[in-house]
């Protein structure tokens, strides 16, 4: 994988986390300026997302790596729980 | 369960639902103990400390009836007494790993190798003596720490992926060195190198290729393996050089001379693992050293030996010794100082040290039978890893959290797909040409 044949292709994850990272974030800002949502409920849904992001980048560097069952077993240790922790976080924030 | 070739069996983790809830658990529960501060009853289980920790003396204790080691005794050279070569290479074309392909490439790694013993003066463990183009007085380094960079930046100019610096240590340099060319001509240390005293040892460590390494035991792996010694050939003989040119004489040295083991832990560069030889922190068993003993004395020694937690990892790890075909890796909870007595039927270890002791003999054996040179315990070491950030990130996490959680840590490496040796498919990864830019108009990774 290689992005423009200038970049690696951890790299190139490494910008689109970045990406979604900003996003997450402006969506927790959206939440709290519009919603009103709790500090608690942004807390837990920080945390979700990041844990997924996490998940995400461990998956991809596992493939890029050639050990997909790595990517496989990220996606079940890592991005589970922080699929869990995003859908209670949404839940409570969402009022 | 998998059948070996010598009908040794290895358990296979089994990935089915009821295994998949349990590994959920688990890693909730580890990411859950994770952030539980340490308590202070894990100095129990790590009794070096937390973190890297920096020793001012040698990190392993040492018995005060502790002597020299002959290079006499060494497997290689006890083997060869006995007719048994250091190693016996096959080919098999249908068989993975060991096509005519992979025979050749590991014999060519060798190559450098097996010539830089038969280069007369300028030969691996000859003095290299100062000639006609050195320095007429010798360099004088303005300081200690300026010595350290720029010795360190020419052994990282020549090739060498890790280099320390440490004061020459008599205990660790053999009682009797074997000449590499006449098996049977033992001379003591101090006769051979008669006139020469070493003040200083710079030891220098090389990276295998990690594909080829885990298609262990193979002769792909074997090529990773021989290389790095050519590769290690070449750095030491540079920098014995570098030396000579500077007016001072010095001896480069792979395997001869001195043992690498414990120079590279003084030096700094690892902790002495289950195995018993070299855990490096960012390579881990995927290393090899080399060093050169020199003249030089300087007058401090900044490189401080360090442990980050390796005797905890490897008390609950075991995979090297789980994965060996041959049995010949300690199984003790701890490591243990041999006695002398310990040893009459094993000539091959030198006693006085505490650390994990390997059957030598048994090792080699294997290495004959299996026509290859093993290679399986440092594949499968959960330590021994490319360079990725979360790789990374997971041998840092190692060095802060007690010894029960280095269980986890290794039992999700299996879960991962990690430390599969005697896998068929591995020489395929190593051969695959998908994903590599060999013309460097793209960029590998």
């Amino acid at each position: 994988m290689s992005g423009l044949a200038i970049f690696t292709g951890v790299e190139v994850m490494f910008y689109w986390l970045g990406v979604l990272s900003l996003a997450c974030v402006q969506g927790l800002v959206w939440l709290r300026w519009k919603m009103q949502s709790s500090w608690v409920s942004l807390a837990v849904l920080a945390a979700g997302m990041g844990t997924m992001l996490f998940a995400a980048a461990w998956a991809i560097s596992s493939i890029l790596e050639k050990e997909p069952q790595s990517a496989s077993m990220s996606m079940i240790v890592i991005m589970l729980p922080g699929l869990v922790l995003t859908t209670l976080g949404g839940r409570l924030a969402w009022k | 369960m998998k059948r070996l070739d010598d009908g040794v069996s290895v358990d296979e983790p089994r990935l089915d639902r009821r295994n998949l809830l349990k590994l959920g658990v688990a890693g909730t529960a580890a990411a859950l103990a994770s952030a539980v501060p340490v308590p202070a009853s894990a100095s129990i289980i790590r009794d070096d400390g937390f973190g890297v920790v920096f020793h001012d003396s040698f990190p392993q204790e040492v018995s005060p009836d502790y002597k020299r080691f002959n290079q006499y005794n060494t497997i290689f050279k006890s083997d060869r007494r006995r007719g048994i070569p250091a190693m016996k290479p096959i080919w098999d074309n249908d068989r993975p790993g060991f096509t005519g392909s992979d025979y050749a490439m590991s014999l060519a790694a060798s190559t450098l190798w097996q010539t830089g013993k038969r280069m007369g003066p300028q030969s691996m463990n000859a003095i290299y003596e100062p000639g006609k183009f050195s320095l007429p007085t010798p360099h004088k380094f303005p300081d200690a720490a300026t010595a350290h960079a720029q010795i360190k930046r020419v052994a990282r100019m020549f090739g060498a992926n890790v280099v320390g610096i440490t004061r020459r240590d008599e205990r660790w340099d053999y009682s009797h060195v074997v000449d590499p060319l006449n098996e049977k001509k033992v001379t003591p240390w101090e006769e051979h190198y008669k006139g020469f005293n070493p003040k200083t040892v710079i030891v220098v460590g090389t990276e295998m290729d990690y594909e080829a390494l885990a298609a262990a035991p193979s002769q792909t792996a074997d090529a990773t393996m021989l290389n790095a010694y050519s590769e290690l050939t070449y750095i030491v003989m540079h920098l014995a050089r570098y030396f000579s040119y500077m007016g001072y004489r010095a001896i480069p040295s792979v395997n001869d001379v001195a043992m690498n083991v414990p120079y590279a832990i003084a030096a700094g560069l690892g902790e002495s693992n289950r195995m018993g030889m070299l855990q490096n922190y960012h390579y881990g068993t995927r290393l090899r050293i080399a060093k050169v003993h020199i003249e030089l004395e300087l007058d401090e020694y900044y490189d401080k030996p360090v442990t980050f937690g390796i005797e905890s990892f490897c008390a609950n790890c075991l995979h090297c010794a789980d994965n060996c075909p041959s049995k010949s890796i300690s199984r003790d909870d701890r490591p243990s100082i041999f006695t002398a007595e310990d040893v009459k039927d094993m000539p091959f270890i030198n006693p006085g040290v505490r650390k994990w002791h390997l059957n030598g003999q048994k090792c080699h054996d294997y290495w004959i039978e299996s026509g290859s040179t093993c290679g399986t315990c440092l594949a499968t070491c959960p330590y021994n890893k490319p360079s990725f950030w979360h790789h990374r990130l997971i041998d840092r996490v190692n060095t802060m959290i007690p010894g029960p959680l280095h269980k986890v840590m290794a039992e999700m490496d299996l879960w991962h797909g990690y430390g599969n040796m005697f896998d068929e498919k591995a020489p395929a990864v190593f051969w695959d040409p998908k994903g590599r830019s060999y013309n460097g108009l793209l960029k590998d990774y």
